[in-house]
């Protein structure tokens, strides 16, 4: 059984966008088309409002929490072709620091597996991926574009792990970690980018969904060795992409649903992946062990009714 | 169109009205199984009709009185230009006299629109079409025109169509000789209305002075004006194929033109949600939204984006009207030309994300979000915080880890560990370095050379009157160790043996204590074992049938026995049972249905080879069954790889199967030697910590270091607290470091003060800190560490600590007595609320 332990009320006045916990599950930031970004004190179950940050003009469309040992930032991006990083102190959030290079509305915004340092990428609606990244040294943000990643635009972006490339000899001595992130965007295409050498280089371009991506998903790994994507789509399909190298894929169709599916989201240990869709829907999905996914339940919304399967 | 057919919400939650030939009111429940005759709005919602109005024969327009609580109060616009007040039978607003009450204009012609201020909520609009030199929008004030006809009561209301009537006056009344066509008040400012008029404008109107134009702009969309009910800024009309958009303050052209294939025949604003606009047209089936975004780049608006969806309530062709519910978000009615009604909702975008907790987070809308558990899903995640809590893998007794599972193969896995561990701690297994050897290591075979010697016995001797073959065995010292490794320790002594099996019977596994006595070749003692096997046990009386077919064992190959036993053997379930009837009637030493039988542990399965294999087809069989192992993850697998490369392979293998990081890593850790701590290893310990630390399990993630520490003394984490003087900010503990090493800057008295405490700084002999309550310096030495044994660390309680924001503290058992009744620091004057400031006992202590 699965049950819905709790629901809040944002007290948002307009349609909530996102929703994200940070990393040690003690506070929950959502942010919404009222243009505001609102984080709550969630610990032991309860739900006080801390703050409510504005300083975006448009709606907010995702929210992500970088790694508490970098403090506590929170990274917002908007309609108003902003992104926006604050900084917690003693409870409060201020701007601690704002990139404005996008000409258009910013969809997606991600920090990096702590591994890579404090990194930032953004995905927008002018096709191009930005990638900031915060240099200790001169307390300055460096911002890398990727150009025309999607032609129309860049509806999400996810890191890949930090995961050592795999080698057939383990004693070998320490390996450069290879930094990359997968994109969904407008032009139906999910996108496998890839650092060398300062420059952001397209390692792949997965063809399969037939409209547009609608969320990616680069599943965490607790010490695995291969590499998993969800990707989903206006087409109403979740697509499952496996490497082992990083390098080649294999797309695996999830499900195709009765509506768009909107999201895609992998559990902490990346076993267990949730979906929801325009069908009011959200199903989880858990690989058995011969391989093949199954829904292992799934849940109403509207009535919070919950059917097993 | 030849009927009207209108739906429209009641300021009621649950009720909602359609208009055509007549007014029925509805009431709207979720499904019930008992309720009869009423109509299905949705799969989950129907509605009942509570009463109709048929006073009214040419409704041609319709508002409901705001206000409407409990009684609906409705504004009937009819052809003939007046407007009624109308309800559904007796209600509170008959003392008022309200109900049945006219609004009569001068001048009899069609009544357009009818509005009721959402402020001034007496007020009530009406917009009629041309008629020579009179106004074409009146004003009302239902309260005043009815006091004004105090002492004339009951004429208005009696007789509507008597030609005495004495016409209320109306508040305000403009548009001499203009026909109104659609109209609505602004939703912040009481005074102002908006028209449209004459085909060809749409005026602002402050009825305060009716005759001054506010504003206007020349356009034919007169028809649905509409005012977003959450930005008086944003006005809607239509005009045939086209919904225009206006800003009121810059009015003169619209700041957005959405084009329809069909003519539009309605628009509204959606209440619940920001700037959503939904239309219908005509004939259509699909209600079409707008999601408006307007945007400010620098001071500058530019011009609106427009999401567009198009939504199809499931109901038939042909729609007539929707209608927006209030309060409830995205929903809205539907009727369709046939009078199906439905109830639907526009589901939003949902975004959900994973919490570290296991928990999802979803948005619903706009003020909502859940989460799940999803303990229920069993997930290794979830097993690997039970077993982390449980302190998995930290217990020094090796095999006590195995207990803490509810794995069978995890803890055959410690087990094996100890098993192993403590057969090289004994010297049984010299020869090789490594902490928990595997099989292959131990036996060192060569496939080209058979080292092994090889016995054969006659089965007759071994008290099996009816045989007269012989069965072959292999000996070699170093199958004895791996014999041992598989916990078969009984070559030398049969004591061990017997007890071992008595053990398994304890444990109820009679088919495999009598499978390995077979294969130790003690037939007798197996049919004792089988026969023994209680009743009630599952399948105990077949067990009793198995040991009659055991004793009549022969090896002669004609015999009935054989031959039956081949056959049978077949139907056996129990893989041990077959194990011992394959072993028994093989022939040319051909054991592949016993090494292959999966149901047959590994262990016992790799004994057994060890017996009966020559070296090369020992050798090839422990590889082929290795290499199945390490391809499927399965941990049995180390008993033959040990703790090699081999192993690592393994355990990825496992981890890639499972997820399992929590076993992968503590196995890694503690049965692995350091110097093969390779990048894996140490990506797995990784993992396991950041897990640990994702979920808050410090005391866990503590213990684990420390653990990991005595394994791996490389990864000690370097000093993390320094101790330095306030005064002089030189490091105390430096110092002490030092002195404790003999090479501080007072050598003479290292030797002697091992027990050395300070309680003034060293450098500049300025008193260090003291607790806050006891009023004591640090470093005094305290009455409870005077132990003889000078590595023994002070107990907890007498450490000192102190608050990262104010700096003052003092002894830990001291604080912790303050701060339970107190949430101010100890210092007189000091306002930190130093314990609330420290978020993470905020975080542990509830």
């Amino acid at each position: 059984m699965v049950s819905i332990l709790n629901s809040i009320d944002t007290g948002h006045e307009d349609m909530v966008h996102d929703a994200e916990v940070d990393y040690y599950g003690l506070r929950l930031a959502t942010c919404s088309s009222d243009n505001s970004v609102k984080v709550y004190d969630i610990k032991n179950g309860g739900t006080a409002l801390l703050d409510d940050l504005k300083g975006h003009f448009g709606p907010v469309w995702q929210i992500a929490w970088s790694h508490p040992k970098f403090g506590n930032l929170l990274a917002s991006c908007s309609y108003d072709r902003k992104v926006i990083i604050w900084k917690e102190q003693n409870g409060k959030f201020s701007k601690y620091y704002e990139y404005a290079n996008h000409d258009s509305s910013v969809n997606s915004v991600q920090f990096a597996p702590p591994e890579y340092g404090l990194v930032l990428a953004c995905g927008s609606s002018d096709g191009s991926i930005s990638i900031l990244t915060y240099i200790a040294e001169t307390h300055n943000w460096d911002a890398k574009k990727i150009q025309n990643a999607h032609a129309i635009g860049c509806n999400a972006v996810s890191w890949a792990p930090a995961i050592t490339p795999i080698t057939s000899d383990y004693s070998q001595g320490e390996q450069k970690l290879v930094k990359r992130l997968v994109s969904g965007g407008c032009d139906n295409l999910v996108k496998i980018w890839r650092e060398e050498d300062d420059r952001w280089v397209e390692e792949n371009k997965l063809e399969v969904h037939s409209d547009w991506v609608r969320d990616v998903a680069w599943a965490p790994s607790v010490g695995l060795h291969h590499h998993t994507i969800a990707s989903c789509s206006q087409d109403r399909r979740v697509i499952i992409w496996t490497s082992d190298d990083g390098t080649n894929w294999n797309s695996t169709v999830l499900q195709t649903f009765d509506d768009v599916v909107w999201n895609v989201s992998w559990s902490l240990n990346g076993n267990i992946l949730a979906v929801s869709g325009g069908d009011n829907k959200i199903t989880l999905w858990k690989q058995n062990l011969q391989g093949n996914w199954q829904c292992v339940s799934d849940v109403v919304k509207g009535q919070g009714q919950i059917n097993n399967q | 169109m030849s009927s009207k057919l209108e739906i429209q919400w009641t300021p009621i939650p649950n009720k909602f009205i359609t208009w055509g030939s007549e007014i029925c009111l509805y009431e709207v429940h979720q499904d019930r199984d008992n309720v009869f005759q009423s109509i299905k709005l949705s799969s989950t919602t129907s509605a009942n009709l509570l009463a109709t109005n048929t006073n009214h024969h040419y409704v041609k327009c319709l508002d409901i009185y705001p206000k409407s609580d409990a009684d609906l109060l409705l504004a009937v616009g009819l052809s003939n230009g007046r407007i009624s007040l109308s309800t559904f039978g007796p209600t509170e607003y008959d003392s008022l006299g309200l109900p049945g009450k006219e609004l009569v204009p001068r001048h009899a012609r069609q009544c357009n629109t009818v509005c009721w201020n959402t402020i001034e909520t007496s007020w009530v609009a009406a917009g009629l079409d041309k008629y020579r030199s009179d106004n074409s929008v009146l004003i009302w004030d239902i309260t005043k025109s009815s006091q004004n006809n105090d002492n004339s009561s009951g004429r208005l209301a009696v007789n509507t169509m008597a030609p005495a009537v004495e016409l209320a006056k109306p508040i305000a009344e403009f548009g001499v000789s203009e026909t109104a066509h659609s109209m609505a008040w602004f939703s912040s400012n009481s005074k102002l209305i908006a028209v449209g008029m004459n085909l060809k404008n749409i005026k602002f109107v402050d009825i305060r002075d009716p005759n001054k134009i506010t504003n206007s702009t020349l356009t034919k969309a007169v028809f649905g004006v509409c005012m977003d009910p959450n930005d008086d800024r944003h006005l809607a009309s239509f005009f045939e194929n086209n919904i225009y958009v206006w800003d009121t303050r810059n009015f003169e052209k619209p700041i957005l033109t959405l084009h329809h294939n069909k003519p539009v025949i309605k628009i509204a604003w959606c209440p619940t949600k920001y700037n959503l606009l939904g239309s219908l047209q005509k004939e259509s089936s699909v209600i079409n939204l707008y999601d408006i975004q307007h945007t400010v780049i620098g001071n500058e608006e530019v011009e609106p984006s427009v999401l567009e969806r198009d939504v199809a309530p499931g109901s038939p062709h042909n729609i007539m009207s929707f209608s927006w519910h209030n309060t409830d978000e995205n929903r809205f009615l539907t009727i369709a030309l046939s009078g199906t009604i439905t109830d639907y909702t526009v589901f939003d975008r949902i975004t959900l994300n994973w919490a570290p907790t296991s928990n999802v987070v979803w948005t619903y809308g706009r003020k909502t979000m859940k989460y799940i558990n999803d303990y229920p899903l069993q997930d290794i995640s979830t097993k690997i915080k039970q077993r982390a809590l449980a302190g998995y893998g930290l217990k020094a007794e090796i095999y006590k880890n195995g207990e803490i599972v509810d794995n069978e193969m995890l803890s055959n896995v410690w087990n094996w560990l100890y098993l192993s561990g403590k057969l090289v701690e004994d010297g049984l297994l010299n020869g090789t370095q490594c902490k928990h050897p595997g099989v292959q290591a131990v036996l060192k075979l060569d496939p080209s050379n058979n080292k092994s010697d090889h016995y054969s016995l006659l089965w007759s001797d071994l008290g099996n009157k009816n045989c007269q073959g012989v069965v072959r065995i292999f000996k070699h010292e170093d199958r004895d160790k791996a014999l041992h490794l598989c916990s078969w320790h009984f070559e030398r002594d049969s004591n061990k043996l017997t007890q071992f099996l008595e053990q398994l019977e304890k444990e109820q596994a009679y088919t495999r204590a009598a499978a390995i006595a077979v294969f130790n070749l003690k037939i007798r003692l197996a049919i004792d074992i089988l026969s023994r096997a209680p009743e009630n046990v599952s399948f105990g009386s077949s067990l009793n049938v198995m040991a009659m077919a055991l004793a009549g064992f022969t090896d002669d190959k004609s015999s009935v026995w054989k031959q039956f036993c081949s056959t049978a053997k077949q139907k056996l379930s129990d893989p041990y049972l077959k194990a011992i009837f394959s072993f028994l009637t093989t022939e040319n030493y051909n054991y592949e249905s016993v090494l292959n039988e999966s149901g047959v542990t590994v262990d016992d399965r790799v004994a057994f080879a060890c017996m009966f294999l020559p070296d090369n087809r020992l050798h090839d069989y422990l590889k082929r069954l290795s290499d199945k192992l390490i391809e499927e993850g399965n941990l049995d697998g180390l008993l033959l790889t040990g703790t090699n490369q081999d192993g690592i392979r393994l355990l990825q293998r496992y981890l890639d199967a499972t997820g399992d990081i929590q076993s992968t890593a503590l196995i890694a850790v503690r049965a692995f030697p350091v110097e093969m701590f390779s990048e894996t290893i140490k990506e797995w310990i990784s993992s396991y910590r950041n897990l640990l630390d994702t979920w808050q399990l410090w005391n866990e993630r503590a213990h684990f270091d420390i653990m990991l520490s005595t394994y791996w003394p490389a990864d000690t984490a370097p000093q993390q607290v320094y101790v330095s003087c306030n005064f002089c900010g030189k490091s105390i503990s430096a110092y002490m470091y030092g002195l404790t090493r003999g090479r501080g800057p007072f050598p003479r008295i290292s030797g002697t003060a091992n027990k050395l405490k300070m309680s003034s700084c060293p450098n500049c002999r300025k008193p260090l800190p003291r607790c806050a309550i006891c009023l004591m310096h640090m470093g005094t030495t305290t009455g409870s560490g005077s132990g003889g044994d000078s590595n023994k660390i002070i107990e907890f309680p007498n450490w000192f600590t102190w608050c990262q924001t104010c700096r003052h503290g003092g002894h830990v058992s001291h604080m912790t007595h303050w701060f339970d009744e107190h949430s101010e620091c100890p210092v007189t004057a000091c306002t930190c609320k130093c314990f609330s400031v420290d978020s993470v006992s905020n975080a542990i202590i509830k």
